[in-house]
């Protein structure tokens, strides 16, 4: 029997506010443990939390960027468990009325198939603490870090209208894409400030029913979230073929050996009593405020990509490559308004600046060399100021010393001859002194025409423009 | 000098003049705490020591001509459920035993701004929850009118201070009448602020959304001075929504011309004690004197407001409760079980009022119930508001009895039900959030004080305390001192 | 009428409440918790259709607070009420499951 996979997504993202979800300790990643805590993200006796206002701001940014239905009331509830990392033992998430409903993803799937991928809702939440094993005579205990304990969280959640593993990594890479054009997280899943959580379960091609769905979790790159629901549809197969049933449950990925673990089932999951939480009046949000955070939107990848392409008359791989990433789409845009040669700029920004990115493992701004470097050294070569072979060495010149390309043409004297009186001189005198040569030549020995160019560059020291060269040449040895 | 029963205003009077030192001020109390809070036990902590070094500094200032806060000497009780940080705070619990908090609570940091000296910390029902003082875990209250009977609760402690001139005046917390109720008992005049109207941060939350912090004192005049203290938005608490109204001890006035009192058709049943009613009525003749209209309003969802205040104070609490689990503070089991580190710790640490009315909250909470009685019930505390609104759209203020008795002998009240019907006249007020007041208005047979409710609209804390004024200038029934400290010091 | 509780249903909403209970203590809740919950019954006579659930006397919105970071407690206030700590962590028995 052939299955299809049915997966639907819950991607966690942590918001880049400065100050925490419900009071002011720092956002900071990598202090020291227990160090941005206060009485309110530790839960101790008496606090009470008051709502940061970015966090309300970035999760509507999130819904207006993914085209999600702004809540104009939205409200808060206590989702009610015991865990080390969950100080209060509640997390106050938005569970009835959540801050944004619908909206959707789109991406081109690996068939080149346009899907978009609808979404439920959106919620703010807190996050947990962290929780750290210990090892060796600490092998019976974990330790409690609460600095990221109420660390504010949107909740992205999807229809289960995946139906595959590699759409559902090309939709956590777009959501990415999308999250940080709107400036609302760094989506670093490395360091977890975006995971994701799957459901999938698999039904029989052309079956209406879904069939029992399993929770993965604990899938921390883009990578391990294919792999893992690639796995966990095979074996559901593997189950459903030899006769078995699948449990409701949750499982865990497991990075190092590539296969999912039960963690618990469906009988053993916590009633979490959600109930509106008594501390944190509603959320009501005005036109005003929806507005202010449309304006605050940036032009999102799609858009951008069709303008990219009708503007500039990029090609869609080049438009597609640079809109992946807002830095590099606004480094473009700024080469391109520094020289305009779109198509030129495009290829020097895909070519040697995102190798340099790449190399570096550093941002696109980190390069040390600028967007209007690029528009700069674009147009070297196309006035003929540089050849393209220069262009290259200029370029890593630049990177190295972070000056601008026509900084560095000047102080290495790189700059081409192409001032036609100038070069005229240099040919005459290396015709003046090969007198054997240029008869020869005039008496239709056209292959000398070599000779006098590698002499007319060594008189030149490499600058003369080579294509005047060969005029020139032409010209007086006619 | 007749320093305890000097009103607020007067107090302050006194230290600003010089005739009565801060210091002279403190040690008459604290003299007072030695003689009779053995007997009384209202008392968890006193801070002796810091309280002196305060006074003192106040003294020395005031010697020297430097300016001091407006309230600079004026000593005042807590209620142990006010975190602060050089004194413990333990909720009367033995889960907090020991405990200090790294913060003040507003109300209290916003005392100290002002000068107030923090006398001690006083005995409550654990974690508020209870109407006798008896659940606390370290000693049982008694009413100074009689140490055989129940002070009233959960701000045990607060009122019989109050009742026993133990400080002049004391801050509790009212989360179903546990200010009103006690206060009733021990003929002291408790203030329940409108809902949003004083800070909550550093008062640990039992049901967040009915408590309310507020004082008990010697009279109406005495609550309006402190209020001017309490009462304000605070930026920590997201529920403190009012700005600082200009002074509501200012604003205090007698007049009664042309205010109507409701008497709500529920109120005077066969539940009340035939003394209470008599009180009651006894009292709506001083106010029709006072030139103050009673009618009659009908307030019919009496009957259910139990069943709602025990399902959405105990759902609440079931949560904010919850995170008394031993890990970050508070008493912690001796194991290396994880999950016996939550249910050992909470088990033990937890006094059994407090475990019942989690285990009960729990219950209404969970996914089967959730539809049928929580919802409902905030479903029925809608049908509550609109009752209040209505109310208040006929009259100022609803008047009645506190408590359908005065106070009771310790374990009286057997049944769990019967305890929770002490409740009966205060708790609908919570759910509607608004204000309300007890004033001493008599006493029953056994020679124990009987309290009138008055209660205002949301926000209309001055309306309530000007009409609890305007009785308090025409009787003298707040002035009566229980016999224990007759003649005392 | 509702089904009464059982000594087995209050152990298991203790459980969820995380709250160890002695024999004694179960016997004598359930009684207790029996009262209330048939009080609780009686609301089902109410007509509620179309009221609109009261979470918070105020009807205001939520007061948002600017994005600023604020000094923290410092790692040892933090941890100072805590009962068992390590090398600025608190120290709970281990935990299975996710980190």
């Amino acid at each position: 029997m052939r299955y299809e996979t049915v997966i639907g997504l819950e991607v966690h993202v942590q918001l880049n506010t400065k100050s925490k979800a419900f009071c002011s300790c720092s956002t900071e990643f990598g202090a020291e443990p227990n160090s941005h805590v206060c009485p309110v993200c530790m839960g101790l006796p008496g606090s009470l939390p008051v709502l940061n206002a970015a966090s309300a701001e970035k999760a509507v940014l999130a819904g207006l960027a993914l085209g999600c239905n702004i809540q104009k009331v939205s409200c808060f509830d206590r989702k009610n468990y015991f865990y080390p990392d969950l100080p209060k033992a509640y997390q106050i998430s938005q569970m009835y009325m959540p801050v944004c409903l619908g909206g959707g993803v789109t991406i081109e799937s690996e068939d080149g198939q346009t899907k978009t991928i609808n979404l439920t809702r959106i919620h703010i939440e807190e996050d947990a603490g962290k929780l750290v094993h210990g090892e060796g005579a600490d092998a019976e205990f974990s330790f409690v870090d609460l600095n990221r304990s109420s660390i504010p969280l949107i909740e992205i959640v999807s229809e289960p209208e995946l139906r595959s593993a590699s759409d559902a990594r090309l939709y956590m890479q777009k959501l990415r894409t999308i999250l940080l054009y709107a400036d609302v997280s760094d989506c670093n899943m490395e360091e977890g400030s975006m995971r994701c959580d799957a459901n999938i379960s698999i039904r029989p091609v052309g079956q209406e029913k879904f069939g029992t769905r399993v929770e993965i979790k604990n899938m921390n790159s883009f990578r391990n979230v294919q792999r893992a629901i690639e796995y966990e549809a095979k074996r559901q197969e593997q189950v459903l073929s030899e006769g078995g049933t699948i449990r409701q449950e949750t499982r865990l990925w497991d990075n190092n050996n590539n296969i999912t673990l039960p963690m618990r089932s469906k009988e053993d999951a916590e009633d979490y009593r959600y109930y509106p939480d008594p501390d944190v009046l509603p959320l009501v949000l005005d036109d005003k405020f929806i507005n202010d955070m449309k304006a605050r939107l940036p032009e999102l990848p799609d858009s951008r990509r069709k303008r990219f392409m009708e503007d500039y008359g990029l090609p869609l791989d080049d438009a597609d490559l640079l809109v992946s990433d807002i830095k590099y789409a606004s480094y473009y845009e700024e080469a391109v308004k520094a020289h305009n040669s779109p198509k030129m700029v495009a290829n020097w920004v895909m070519g040697e600046v995102l190798r340099v990115v790449n190399d570096k493992n550093c941002g696109i701004y980190d390069t040390n060399i600028s967007p209007a470097s690029i528009g700069e050294l674009v147009a070297l070569i196309e006035s003929n100021k540089i050849s393209g072979k220069q262009a290259k060495e200029v370029f890593a010149l630049a990177v190295e010393s972070g000056k601008t390309p026509a900084t560095i043409v000047k102080e290495s004297g790189m700059e081409q001859v192409s001032d036609t009186g100038a070069l005229e001189a240099i040919v005459q005198k290396v015709i003046d002194e090969s007198p054997a040569e240029s008869a020869r030549y005039r008496a239709g020995e056209v292959k000398l025409q070599g000779f006098f160019v590698g002499q007319i560059m060594k008189a030149s020291q490499g600058k003369a423009n080579p294509k005047l060269v060969n005029d020139i040449l032409k010209k007086l040895l006619s | 000098m007749d320093i305890i029963n000097l009103s607020l205003p007067a107090l302050k009077k006194a230290l600003d003049d010089k005739v009565l030192s801060s210091l002279e001020l403190l040690e008459h109390y604290l003299k007072r705490i030695d003689k009779y809070d053995p007997q009384v036990k209202a008392y968890l902590h006193v801070n002796t020591e810091a309280a002196r070094a305060e006074s003192k500094r106040y003294d020395d200032k005031r010697a020297k001509g430097e300016t001091v806060p407006s309230c600079a000497g004026i000593p005042v009780g807590l209620k142990d459920l006010l975190v602060t940080q050089d004194m413990p705070t333990t909720c009367a619990s033995k889960m907090l035993e020991g405990y200090y908090s790294p913060f003040d609570a507003t109300v209290v940091k916003n005392m100290k701004a002002l000068g107030y000296i923090m006398l001690g910390k006083l005995n409550m029902d654990q974690f508020a929850m209870g109407s006798s003082g008896e659940t606390s875990y370290y000693q049982k209250t008694c009413n100074p009118w009689d140490l055989s009977r129940v002070p009233g609760g959960s701000s045990s402690g607060s009122a019989a201070a109050m009742a026993a001139r133990l400080a002049p005046i004391t801050i509790g917390s009212d989360t179903g009448g546990s200010i009103r109720q006690p206060a009733g008992f021990c003929g002291v005049t408790g203030f329940k602020p409108t809902y949003g109207r004083v800070s909550r941060y550093g008062a640990v939350g039992y049901a967040s959304s009915l408590d309310q912090v507020g004082p008990i004192a010697k009279s109406a005049e005495d609550v309006a001075f402190i209020m001017d203290a309490l009462a304000g938005r605070d930026p920590l608490d997201p529920t403190s929504i009012v700005e600082k109204p200009a002074s509501y001890v200012g604003n205090l006035s007698a007049d009664l011309r042309g205010m109507k009192l409701g008497l709500p058709d529920t109120y005077l049943t066969e539940h009340v004690a035939p003394k209470v009613k008599e009180a009651v009525l006894a009292a709506l003749e001083v106010y029709k004197k006072l030139g103050a209209e009673i009618i009659d309003i009908k307030m019919h969802n009496v009957d259910f407001g139990i069943a709602v205040y025990q399902i959405i104070a105990n759902a609440e609490a079931s949560s904010n409760l919850a995170k008394f689990d031993g890990i970050e503070f508070g008493h912690r089991a001796d194991t290396t079980v994880l999950e016996e580190v939550y249910s050992s710790s909470r088990g033990e640490g937890f006094g059994s009022e407090v475990k019942k009315r989690l285990i009960l909250g729990t219950y209404m909470l969970q996914k089967e119930q959730y539809e049928e009685y929580y919802v409902r019930a905030m479903k029925l505390r809608s049908l509550i508001r609109q009752e209040y609104d209505k109310a208040f759209s006929q009259c100022d203020a609803i008047i009645g009895p506190t408590s359908s008795t005065a106070a009771f002998t310790f374990g009286a009240n057997r049944s769990a039900f019967e305890m929770y019907l002490n409740d009966l006249y205060t708790v609908l007020l919570n759910l509607n959030g608004s204000c309300g007041i007890s004033i001493p208005c008599g006493f029953d047979e056994f020679g124990m004080p009987i309290g009138l409710q008055l209660q205002g609209d949301m926000f209309a804390d001055q309306k309530v305390l000007n009409i609890a004024h305007a009785f308090q200038q025409a009787t003298d029934y707040h002035k009566a001192l229980p016999a224990l400290i007759e003649g005392g010091l | 009428m509702s089904t009464r509780m059982k000594a087995e249903d209050v152990k298991r909403v203790a459980n969820l409440a995380r709250i160890r209970l002695t024999d004694e203590e179960i016997t004598k809740y359930t009684n207790d918790l029996n009262d209330i919950v048939e009080y609780a019954e009686t609301l089902k006579c109410v007509d509620i259709s179309g009221v609109q659930p009261m979470v918070s006397p105020l009807t205001v919105a939520i007061p948002l607070r600017q994005d600023v970071a604020q000094p923290s407690l410092g790692q040892k206030a933090t941890l100072q009420a805590a009962s068992q700590t390590k090398n600025g962590h608190f120290k709970v028995p281990r935990t299975i499951g996710e980190g």
